[in-house]
């Protein structure tokens, strides 16, 4: 049983492992001594509300840690703290890709609905919508490179950042500096 | 603040505790109704020494010198004004409760 604990600390971010871990593993031991004697049924309510606890803990670790780094990039307090736990965020190119997609889905539609009610828009209409969705469809992906090459030199300059070790100043004490 | 926090904040304020002892002081407190994993403890302890609301420190009896906390005077002022909210709250949930029944 301690051996599976131990695996699903692993799981944990390095710092809150580095910072909880052998105290967590103490108390988890101490459960578990102590729950020895009893009913296999207790064993293992214990059992099943300790691996859930560890791996909600250590997604609600991971995720503390995603806003916390998603915070920084703003630069919310006018600081800029980089992150031991920093990772480009993909999810984000995921959800740009999926939104663009339905853009031009719904452009799509919008120009087959044009196009199969001529009489009523009229020729002139339908020339001003196909121009409209041209330019759109034009531009929507030069945007989208944009954004994305935006992005990449923003990661680009973090990393630089990452790799110099300013992140490191915080763990320097007032005596030190 | 979520009742395991006030109860962990609530398991502090008589004295310091470790890990385990804070576990079953919750336990106990809530006469069995909330009982917390090690993993949800760690995280609101976490979250409260990130807050200030309390701190560790090393147990100097105990042998392997295990890790206790206590709450800091922004904790512990922080827990007090909780208990005078609860207190209001009780107080006008007894008052109007007692005229719906009159």
């Amino acid at each position: 049983m301690l051996a599976l604990y131990r695996k699903l600390l692993r799981l944990y971010p390095a710092e809150h492992r580095r910072l909880f871990g052998p105290e967590m593993l103490a108390v988890l031991d101490e459960q578990r001594n102590e729950i020895s004697g009893q009913k296999t049924r207790a064993r293992a309510r214990l059992f099943a509300r300790e691996t859930a606890g560890l791996v909600g803990g250590a997604l609600r670790e991971h995720f503390r840690i995603q806003v916390e780094v998603e915070n920084c990039l703003f630069l919310a307090g006018g600081r800029f703290a980089m992150r031991n736990g920093f990772r480009f965020p993909t999810s984000t190119i995921v959800f740009m890709t999926l939104i663009l997609g339905g853009v031009l889905t719904a452009i799509k539609k919008g120009e087959d609905i044009a196009t199969s009610v001529p009489h009523e828009i009229g020729p002139i209409a339908a020339v001003h919508i196909q121009s409209v969705h041209s330019i759109l469809l034009g531009a929507m992906p030069l945007f989208f490179a944009f954004f994305y090459a935006a992005g990449l030199i923003g990661w680009a300059i973090l990393f630089a950042l990452h790799r110099s070790g300013v992140h490191r100043l915080d763990n320097i004490s007032v005596a030190q500096k | 603040m979520t009742e395991p926090v006030l109860l962990i904040l609530l398991s502090l304020a008589g004295q310091p505790q470790h890990g385990y002892a804070i576990l079953k002081d919750v336990e106990r407190m809530s006469n069995g109704r909330v009982v917390l994993s090690t993993g949800t403890l760690y995280g609101a302890l976490r979250r409260l020494l990130e807050d200030g609301w309390i701190e560790r420190f090393e147990e100097q009896e105990t042998p392997r010198g295990r890790q206790a906390y206590r709450l800091t005077p922004q904790g512990r002022r922080n827990l007090q004004l909780e208990i005078e909210r609860m207190k209001h709250i009780t107080r006008l949930a007894s008052l109007r409760g007692a005229r719906q029944e009159s």
